[in-house]
This record gives C-alpha cells, sequence and structure tokens, in this order.
C-alpha cells in the first residue's frame, strides 16, 4: 500500500493550500482519481492551475524519481567515493595550498575565501579563473570559468599576466614532455572567462537565478567565482532577517548548482571586526554566523609580519591547518623557503621554477 | 483527518457522499461536527444512515487504548541503543542515541557536527551491522573521509562494506527534503529493498539549510513547513524504530538556531563546541535536553583521522 503524503509538504501556493484543506482535499490519496475541472470545482483554484497541482501531486505518488525536479535517488557511499576520486580538482599553483585543501579546489562543493582589503582574494579568484582552463594532457581540467564581480576590482590587465604565466609554464611543460605547443593561449584563456558585473544584491540574486541555463549553453564550464559575496549584503539591509534569508537561500541555489552541473563554487567574503565583553576585538569574516554555515569550505586568508597565509577553517574532509603563500607577478605561488628539493614530481616543483622566471 | 470519500464506510455510497457535500459536509471532521438532525433534513438522507456513518467513522478514525505493559514489552522488543565511537560518551548519553527519538547535534561553525554524524555512520554499520541513510542538504557530506574513519577504525577489508551500508540523498530545498522523507517511508512501508529493512540511523545534515530561506518575514508558510518537517521526522522515528539524527546551527554566545517552535521537536540535543583553551581538535559535548537524563553532563572528545573518540 501507498503511504500517505499531506498536501501541505509539497509545493503549492500558500493561498491554494488553504483552500484544497477547506475543501477537504488533505493527503494525495484525496486528489487521486479527479479530474482538473473536478477539483476546480470542487475548490474554486483556477483550471490550470489545477492540471499543475494534480501534475505535481500525482506523478510523485507513482514514483518519486519521475518528476524532473524530484531529488536524486539515493546512492552508496561506495558510489560516492568513486565519483569524488573521479572529479578532478583545480589547482591553484601553490602546492602548499593545494595539499591543505586535499589536491586543489574542489568541485561539487562551495569553497569560500575569506579576508582583510589586499590580502590577495581577487587575485585567488583570478588564478582559479585562469588554472581550471589548463588543458587536459598537463593535468587541468580544460574548462571555463563563470567570474560574477560585485565590488568592481576585476582588472583585466591583471587577469592578462596570470593567463601569460599559466600559458608559459604550460608550453615549457609541453616542450618537456614533448607536447603539441599553443595549445593554451592568452587569447583563448581570456576568451573562456565569462565575465558578470553586479551593481547591487537584485543582480547579484538575479544572475545566480539565471546561471544553471548559461551553463546549460556552456557546458564547458567548470568553475563559478564571485567576487566577493559580502559587498552587497553589508549596506543598506534594515532587515536582518531578510538578509539572512536571502543569503540561505543564495547558498542553496550554489550548491544545487555545484552538485548539479558538478562545478566548483568558489566565494570570496570580507572580514569584519567582532567585540565580545571581555575580549580584545578580532576580526571575523563578515556576514553573521549563520551565512558561515553555508560554505563547505572556508579558507581565511591572513598577514603575519610579511607573510600572507591560507588557514583552512572549516572543511568535512581535512583537517584545520595552516600554510604560507606569496602573490607574484604570476599569480598565487608557494614560498619557498629552503632550496627546492629536486624531486622527479614534474608539477610539483613547476610552480616554483615559474615563480623564479617571472619574478 | 480526512475527505468524506465514497466506499470509506460501507454506508457512504456515491450518491451519499455527493448529497453530504452539497450540504457543505466535505471532510469527516465536518460530518462530526454538524448537527445530523438538521443535516437530514437538508440531504433528506435517513437520520438512522447518518448516525450509522457517523459512528463507523468515529472508531475508524480513533486511536485506542494501549495497556502500559504490552506497550513496555513492544517497546523493549522494537527499540535498541546506537553506541557512539566515544565510551565516555555514551555514559553521558546512557548507553548512546536511542531508536524512536530524534537527536539534535548543534554547534558554530566548524565545530565538528558533519565529523560526529560521519563517525556515527561508521559506528552503526560495524557494531550495530545496521543501515544508515545521510541526507545531505548542505554539500557536506564527504565520502572520502567516510573512508578514511572507516579504514583507520577497521582496515581495508571492511571499507566496501562500510561504504555500501549507508547510502547518500542530496535535497538542497525543504520539498525535496519531504520528498526525501516520504520514499524513504515509502521504501520501508513497501519492503521491496532489503537495504531499507535494517535501516537504523537517518541522519539530516544540516537541518538549518533547508529551513532558514522560508523562514521569519511576513510568510507565515515557512512556519508551518517547519512544523510539517519535524512531524514528519517524528513519525519516522516512532513507526519504525529509527534513529534520526539532525544537525543545527548555533549562532552568536550558544544561541541553537530555529527558535523555540523547534526546540521542541528533538528528544535529545547535543552541543557541540571547541574549547578556548584546548588544542585545536578537541571538542566539549554538552548535553541540554534530554527525556531521560539528567542535562547538563558534560564530556570531550577529539576527532583524529579515526573520527570522534574519548579525548584524555
Amino acid at each position: 500500500m501507498q503511504s500517505q503524503r499531506e498536501l501541505c509538504s509539497f509545493p503549492i501556493a500558500p493561498s491554494h493550500k488553504s483552500k484544497l484543506t477547506s475543501a477537504g482535499f488533505l493527503i494525495t490519496e484525496d486528489l487521486k482519481h479527479l479530474k482538473p475541472s473536478e477539483l476546480s470545482k470542487e475548490t474554486g483554484i483556477g483550471l490550470e492551475e489545477c492540471l499543475e497541482i494534480l501534475k505535481l501531486v500525482c506523478s510523485e505518488s507513482v514514483d518519486g524519481s519521475k518528476r524532473n525536479e524530484a531529488p536524486k535517488p539515493a546512492v552508496s557511499a561506495l558510489e560516492r567515493l568513486k565519483e569524488e576520486q573521479s572529479l578532478p580538482p583545480i589547482i591553484t599553483f601553490s602546492e602548499g595550498l593545494d595539499n591543505m585543501l586535499g589536491g586543489g579546489v574542489p568541485l561539487c562543493k562551495i569553497t569560500e575565501f575569506c579576508g582583510a582589503p589586499g590580502v590577495g582574494k581577487t587575485q585567488m579568484c583570478m588564478q582559479i579563473a585562469v588554472d581550471v582552463q589548463i588543458p587536459s594532457q598537463f593535468g587541468g581540467l580544460q574548462g571555463e570559468a563563470v567570474y560574477i564581480d560585485t565590488e568592481g576590482s576585476f582588472i583585466v590587465e591583471r587577469l592578462v599576466d596570470i593567463a601569460k604565466a599559466t600559458v608559459d609554464h604550460c608550453n615549457e611543460m609541453a616542450r618537456l614532455e614533448g607536447f603539441k605547443e599553443g595549445e593554451i593561449t592568452v587569447e583563448s584563456v581570456l576568451s573562456g572567462v565569462h565575465f558578470y558585473r553586479c551593481h547591487d544584491y537584485v543582480e547579484l540574486l538575479a544572475t545566480v537565478h539565471l546561471l544553471p541555463e548559461f551553463i546549460k549553453k556552456h557546458p564547458k564550464i567548470k568553475v563559478v567565482l564571485v567576487d566577493s559575496v559580502a559587498f552587497h549584503f553589508r549596506h543598506d539591509f534594515d532587515d536582518l532577517s531578510l538578509r539572512t534569508r536571502l543569503l540561505t537561500t543564495m547558498a542553496q541555489s550554489f550548491i544545487k548548482l555545484a552538485t548539479e552541473f558538478k562545478i566548483a563554487i568558489v566565494l570570496t567574503n570580507q572580514m569584519t571586526t567582532k567585540f565580545s565583553p571581555g575580549e580584545d576585538s578580532r576580526l571575523v569574516p563578515a556576514l553573521g554566523e549563520s551565512w558561515g554555515h553555508a560554505s563547505t569550505i572556508r579558507v581565511i586568508l591572513y598577514w603575519e609580519g610579511q607573510k600572507r597565509w591560507a588557514w583552512l577553517y572549516k572543511s568535512p574532509s581535512k583537517k584545520e591547518s595552516r600554510v604560507p603563500y606569496q602573490i607574484t607577478m604570476g599569480g598565487v605561488r608557494d614560498i619557498v623557503t629552503f632550496p627546492a628539493d629536486n624531486s622527479n614530481d614534474q608539477s610539483d616543483d613547476e610552480p616554483s621554477s615559474k615563480r623564479q622566471k617571472v619574478s | 483527518m480526512s475527505a468524506v470519500r465514497p466506499n470509506l464506510c460501507p454506508q457512504l455510497s456515491e450518491d451519499v457522499v455527493s448529497k453530504l457535500r452539497s450540504a457543505g459536509v466535505k471532510t469527516v471532521v465536518d460530518l462530526i461536527k454538524t448537527d445530523l438532525e438538521g443535516l437530514a433534513l437538508e440531504t433528506s438522507l435517513p437520520y438512522k444512515d447518518l448516525v450509522i456513518i457517523r459512528r463507523l467513522l468515529l472508531a475508524q478514525f480513533s486511536t485506542f487504548p494501549v495497556n502500559c505493559s504490552d506497550f513496555y514489552l513492544t517497546t523493549i522488543a522494537s527499540s535498541s541503543i546506537i553506541p557512539t565511537p566515544a565510551e565516555k560518551l555514551n555514559e553521558l548519553l546512557d548507553g548512546g542515541l536511542y531508536t524512536s527519538e530524534v537527536t539534535e547535534i548543534a554547534g558554530e561553525i566548524s565545530s565538528g557536527k558533519t565529523q560526529f554524524c560521519l563517525s556515527l555512520c561508521v559506528s552503526v554499520v560495524m557494531k550495530a551491522r545496521q543501515n544508515v541513510v545521510f541526507i545531505d542538504t548542505c554539500g557536506g557530506f564527504s565520502a572520502d573521509r567516510l573512508a578514511e574513519i572507516a579504514e583507520s577504525l577497521y582496515g581495508e577489508e571492511h571499507l566496501e562494506h562500510i561504504l555500501q551500508s549507508v547510502k547518500v540523498i542530496e535535497a538542497f530545498d525543504i520539498f525535496h527534503l519531504m520528498t526525501a522523507l516520504q520514499t524513504i517511508k515509502d521504501k520501508m512501508v513497501k519492503k521491496v529493498d532489503p537495504f531499507y529493512d535494517t535501516l537504523k540511523l537517518l541522519v539530516v545534515d544540516s537541518i538549518t539549510a533547508v529551513i532558514y530561506p522560508s523562514l521569519g518575514g511576513q510568510q507565515m508558510d515557512g512556519h508551518g513547513l517547519m512544523v510539517q518537517l519535524s512531524l514528519k521526522l517524528r513519525h519516522l522515528a516512532a513507526d519504525f524504530s529509527l534513529c534520526v539524527l539532525v544537525v543545527n546551527n548555533v549562532i552568536g554566545d550558544g544561541k541553537v538556531s530555529l527558535g523555540k517552535t523547534w526546540s521542541h521537536v528533538p528528544h535529545c540535543r547535543l552541543l557541540i563546541s571547541h574549547p578556548k583553551d584546548q588544542e585545536s581538535n578537541v571538542r566539549e559535548l554538552v548535553l541540554i535536553k534530554s527525556s531521560r537524563l539528567a542535562t547538563g553532563g558534560k564530556t570531550k572528545i577529539g576527532i583524529t583521522e579515526k573520527g570522534i573518540e574519548d579525548w584524555t
């Protein structure tokens, strides 16, 4: 026997729900074998809406997985593990940072970089936007990037710098490995970054809503970067509960996007000062604590003396840890404090050699 | 409560139902509330028939008293206790997590809530030999980490079995979560999938992520959905002797999210936090709500590659 589901647990408009309830339609069984015209007569809801309701309820009660929007069926953790292992992460060109994150910025997850102004959040985003396009023979994803800029801090000349360094690096690798050169050019990198400029939070929310369509048209997209998610939400909000709702809704749209298209979501966040009685004030990521739960992985970027550090603050799979990094002409790199030991692992010592060449 | 439908009881024929409906009697409750004499006059149905229908419906829709001694025996027979991997935590919880109960773990950002859930998954599979469904609402499930915990505790030979005994469902909004819960219920009722016959633990990580987007503001719908969801979780726990573990957030100074209404939902609430003066992988667990035990008890756990374990 099919067990009953209450109609109010379906995504039906509240006004329709109350009409259904007062007409005595409470569970899925009540709507079975009913024609839209009959339902419309009983409840006073328009004919087309009745058809929608019946479609929604009846297709669901036959088999939960038949509807387009139904959640994906349960998969075992073993399948999930295989899936996770088959998705290569996006490298950042800083080996320390990659190791800390478990190989790089993972797909199907939301990664948030938080930091004070000037610590390198935007640089990190540009680096990732370029790195996602590394051709597959060099171990890259050969993808494209969506870059959503809210602050107006995106400087295309800087992207050209980073792209140049990456292209040079790839060509050098191609020479060493005997691959064909010119698989990746500065032009191809630039045309693989889809740039959006959002001037207020409404534009940002609208863009996020339209992204699924855009990604369907551009299936090569492997990363969506938002720099920064905080900017528009930090001013002109009188209603804080509205802000929380908008932010959490956006977070759920992001994670849906990430898993549906198997892409990485990278967000940046600003820092704010937190005062608590009896303690020194300290810098914490902005947007409040309920937002903090939204990202799957949170990395805090900070200065200590002359060094930049990345601190893995939250991750479901990796331990909390810290690594130093630096930003060079060519982008985000490791800091090499001791003579780099020339292990035979090609990709490992490449970033450092690159750094030396550029800087 | 249900609509008045034909064949609900023998006296309710199509004809009678349509007459009742035209008199404004649409649900069973309507029929019980209305004055039968007036209804008999209005519908020209025999008064006697209406009385019989009402009596039958009352019998059909009412619940029956259960002898407490029988109830106790069935409870003992059907309930079990799922031990956590940490012994001291088990002492705090009087053995572990109880089936037929909703247990909540609440904590701040990166306080180890997901680690607690993943650890418990492994523990249920290996110690209780039962299955787990993990509903992931915010992308926090990491099969990689689950495999790490399983392998470091039980070695590679059990890895595949453990991973196959945990099923993951992704649901990123409240309606998908409801559909997922309904699907689980259907599968347990129908008994077609052997996996669900030995299902013992249902994890929802996290409940806040799906409720927050619709809560607050002028719309009261969100609040209703939250209550609906809580009912579903409690019914699942009670009807199928499941242990339901939900994850909630903590914001501000130890304030658990979702407010007062939700605070009545879990039978047992654990608060997980990172004591400031301790090492970075040490967490403190405080029992702040329980229907069986004294509250306020605390214990320390450590988070390592083996998941959670006692900290001494």
